[in-house]
């Protein structure tokens, strides 16, 4: 009786894996974020000096405790779910990448001083390099996705992520290169498709998620975002006016439409539509996700609405330009203080001290730098992340049935470092 | 339900607290209803409707989620390869009574504990990290740098040094200020070669050096590698002695033979993917923190070469206190004397003090021949008299 095994057996219900899509109708399945802005902040503030005094290489520390902070406040059926990663994975994940990488720069640097090139050959590489680096990012963001997948469990449950990274990276990168040729037309293509391959290969235990979009009914609605930017950017050309310009051939260019009234203000009402627009659409998209996805006899739907969104961003561009403008007017204080106070001490002729009270604003502009990206490091867990996620969840809604004695436990993957291309490759996966 | 009571009949002699909870058996994602007990040593709980029971060693306890707002309380089993599956059960207790008790009697479950190893280990593995990091940066990037520089073949660096001359001679275009054209008075330019071969005698390197004036006031001269050396004629014009021109024709030729210049491309290189990577990119400031650190690798740099300059003229017995009295005067005509460079402005200085480099200069001079005959030293002073466009010399 002292060994710690079950006494007895467990009842063993059949399981169904086969989801047959019965209309979904009430549900008595919930799904919540239970998190709190002080606890974000205080655990964004402890990751953010630590990241500060250890030149960044906390950050996977910092990254695990604001995930499993997240992840253990999201609720399904009153269970949380679970984060199980490990910061030291992460690290290990980054050194690895490092070694790799480090040694290829250096070869490809040294290849290309090797060879001398003309403009048109180095425009060539740089567009290689791009088309390397579109592959690659899609291949991290799969491997960071089901590094994340495999380290979360509910009820003891392990999620995964199913199919070949290379696959989707492929794929991936074709649409991604449909929607670059295209001029961006091909957006809702590109997201229906990885999201369809991403979802499909999605499990919590023994149950896939399956996602059955397409991307005719995002179209239109892409068409006005895509719309404006190109409304805009057009009439920009248009109607801009460089012939004051020094530099160009004769004098620089001027539009056609440069005399016309108006047209700048029409551009720049377009180009400010944009963000906006591109909010609404990222909310339909989502919503549209929602009601297209299903997990087994489980449906989903998303109440999501472009301004909850939108004033998440609001608020947090405001309190950025708050904190920055009053750092920004302190240490405008401190220099011209520096100026009066500090030339006058020094020896020296002019030239010398003018030399030397340069050092101390570069030093000065330096430690502002700094400053800035420690801020945004703070306040966008708690601005961001935080209410985004509340938000987000908070507006999704589960419908139908799910037989939870049916839902068995998926197999076990190899414990392994993970997801440093996508630290080198600065992807970023849903903000964390 | 979820309250606490004593058991009647406790029968390890110690407190039996009871609370009600969820169990996951960690196969499916089913939840049953459990009493649990601390009986002894032991965390024992049984379905409220239905005969199963567990018994769970309070040592092998683990918790999750101890980041849970809340006072509920996650616990699992600690994994091992014997016991895989019973780490994949989770049992939920929600009742503050029983978590306090349990707390107490499996100290390892404390949220305290597990938080402060999650942050203050790695934030301590860390930091030992960082700080070897820097001083890598600080004292190991140089060595590593000149051992690759040391293994690169002559002809690269001859290539390399032939690229960087011409983008040189572009940002001249660039800026404004017209390409210079080149000095070509035949004269002239016998006298230079014929000092930089006896130079060159001193060192087994055997780069192919090749020494171009340029016409333009600066007073100013660099090498790059692989041999190529520049000088402009208004370092010439400020030069009051033949000595002080071979100083700084041996102080670029010391740079060539050190490989600075290939140093120092690696160095940028590595400092650059290093600071990027490990920080986690923030290009701005990765960027200025490399050229500041850049600029102290700089300064070494040209005391290194003043050293080795001086001692190539030594050693070809030219007269090697040039150095020296070309900075008194350069210094004295930039209006800098020598107590007044603060500690910032040689921070962010390319170039060692004025004071700094006198002093050394004068300390390692010898007495010698003159570096060149006086009809050699008026032909190097008029090799402007006849130019030509850069690349026809």
């Amino acid at each position: 009786m002292v060994d710690a095994t079950f006494e007895g057996v467990p009842p063993r219900m059949g399981g169904t894996d086969v989801a047959s899509a019965p209309p979904p109708g009430p549900s008595n399945h919930s799904v919540d974020y239970r998190g709190g802005a002080g606890q974000v902040f205080r655990i964004a503030l402890v990751n953010s000096l630590l990241s500060l005094v250890t030149l960044g290489i906390y950050r996977f520390w910092a990254r695990t405790r604001l995930r499993r902070y997240f992840w253990s406040h999201v609720e399904l059926d009153g269970d949380p779910i679970e984060y199980t990663g490990t910061g030291m994975q992460l690290f290990l994940g980054f050194l690895i990448v490092l070694a790799i990488l480090v040694p290829l720069l250096f070869g490809l640097e040294y290849v290309a001083t090797l060879f001398p090139q003309d403009a048109w050959e180095q425009a060539a590489i740089v567009l290689v390099q791009g088309i390397g680096l579109l592959f690659l990012v899609q291949y991290a963001v799969f491997r960071a996705r089901r590094y994340r997948l495999r380290h979360t469990r509910w009820r003891g449950i392990r999620c995964d992520q199913t199919g070949s990274g290379r696959r989707y990276a492929l794929r991936a990168f074709g649409y991604a290169l449909l929607t670059f040729v295209t001029l961006g037309l091909a957006y809702p293509l590109f997201r229906v498709k990885t999201q369809r391959f991403l979802m499909n290969n999605t499990r919590i235990g023994s149950q896939a998620f399956s996602f059955d979009g397409s991307a005719r009914p995002l179209f239109k609605k892409w068409l006005l975002v895509w719309a404006a930017l190109f409304v805009g950017i057009v009439l920009i050309a248009l109607s801009a006016d460089l012939s004051g310009a020094p530099f160009g051939p004769d004098g620089g260019y001027r539009g056609p439409l440069a005399a016309v009234p108006g047209v700048g203000f029409v551009a720049a009402i377009a180009l400010l539509a944009v963000p906006l627009l591109y909010a609404w659409y990222s909310a339909r998209e989502l919503r549209y996700f929602a009601q297209v996805t299903r997990f087994g006899s489980l449906g989903f739907a998303s109440g999501l609405k472009a301004r909850q969104v939108l004033i998440i961003y609001a608020i947090y561009y405001l309190v950025l330009a708050v904190v920055a403008g009053i750092a920004f007017l302190v240490f405008s204080g401190f220099v011209a203080g520096l100026q009066e106070g500090l030339m006058a001490s020094l020896g020296g002729t002019q030239e010398e001290q003018m030399m030397q009270f340069q050092g101390i604003v570069i030093l000065l502009g330096f430690v502002a730098l700094l400053f800035a990206a420690t801020l945004v490091s703070i306040i966008q867990p708690v601005l961001i992340m935080h209410p985004l996620a509340r938000r987000v969840i908070g507006t999704l809604s589960l419908k139908g049935q799910y037989d939870m004695d049916a839902l068995l436990q998926g197999a076990k993957t190899r414990e392994r470092p993970g997801e440093g291309l996508a630290d080198a490759l600065d992807v970023d996966v849903a903000g964390f | 339900m979820r309250s606490t009571s004593m058991s009647p009949d406790s029968s390890a002699g110690g407190d039996c607290v009871e609370a009600s909870g969820r169990f996951n058996d960690g196969q499916t994602a089913a939840s049953r209803r459990v009493s649990v007990a601390i009986v002894g040593q032991r965390l024992e709980f049984q379905e409220e409707q239905g005969s199963l029971r567990w018994a769970w060693p309070l040592d092998e306890l683990r918790r999750v989620g101890e980041e849970r707002r809340g006072d509920d309380l996650i616990l699992t089993y600690v994994e091992t390869p014997a016991k895989e599956q019973l780490a994949d059960a989770r049992l939920v207790i929600h009742d503050t009574a029983f978590r306090a008790a349990l707390l107490a009697a499996a100290p390892q479950l404390s949220g305290g504990r597990i938080r402060r190893r999650a942050i203050w280990r790695p934030a301590a593995l860390t930091l030992a990290v960082a700080a070897g990091l820097v001083a890598f940066v600080l004292f190991g990037l140089r060595p590593a740098a000149q051992a690759v520089a040391n293994v690169v073949p002559v002809s690269w660096e001859v290539a390399l040094g032939d690229s960087v001359y011409d983008q040189v001679l572009d940002y001249f275009s660039l800026f404004g200020m017209g390409q210079p054209e080149a000095c070509i008075a035949e004269p002239g330019r016998q006298a230079l070669e014929t000092l930089t071969a006896t130079l060159a005698e001193g060192d087994e390197t055997g780069y192919p050096y090749r020494v171009v004036v340029l016409d333009d006031e600066m007073v100013n001269a660099f090498a790059l590698p692989g041999g190529r050396i520049v000088l402009f004629r208004g370092l010439i014009d400020f030069s009051e002695r033949p000595e002080e021109v071979a100083a700084v024709l041996s102080h670029e030729m010391a740079h060539i033979i050190a490989q600075h210049g290939v140093a120092r491309i690696m160095e940028q290189f590595g400092l650059t993917i290093l600071l990027d990577f490990v920080t986690g990119g923030g290009g701005v400031i990765t960027g200025s923190a490399a050229v500041v650190l850049g600029l102290s690798y700089s300064r070494h740099d040209e005391r290194e070469a003043d050293s080795l300059g001086i001692e190539l003229l030594n050693r070809a017995g030219i007269q090697s206190d040039g150095l020296a009295t070309f900075f008194e005067r350069f210094s004295l005509e930039r209006g800098t004397d020598e107590g007044n460079l603060g500690e910032i402005g040689t921070i962010l200085s390319t170039h060692p003090a004025d004071w700094e480099r006198i002093e050394a200069g004068r300390a390692a001079a010898r007495d010698g021949r003159p570096a060149f005959t006086e009809d050699e030293w008026a032909a190097v002073q008029a090799i402007c008299d006849e130019t030509a466009p850069v690349g026809g010399e």
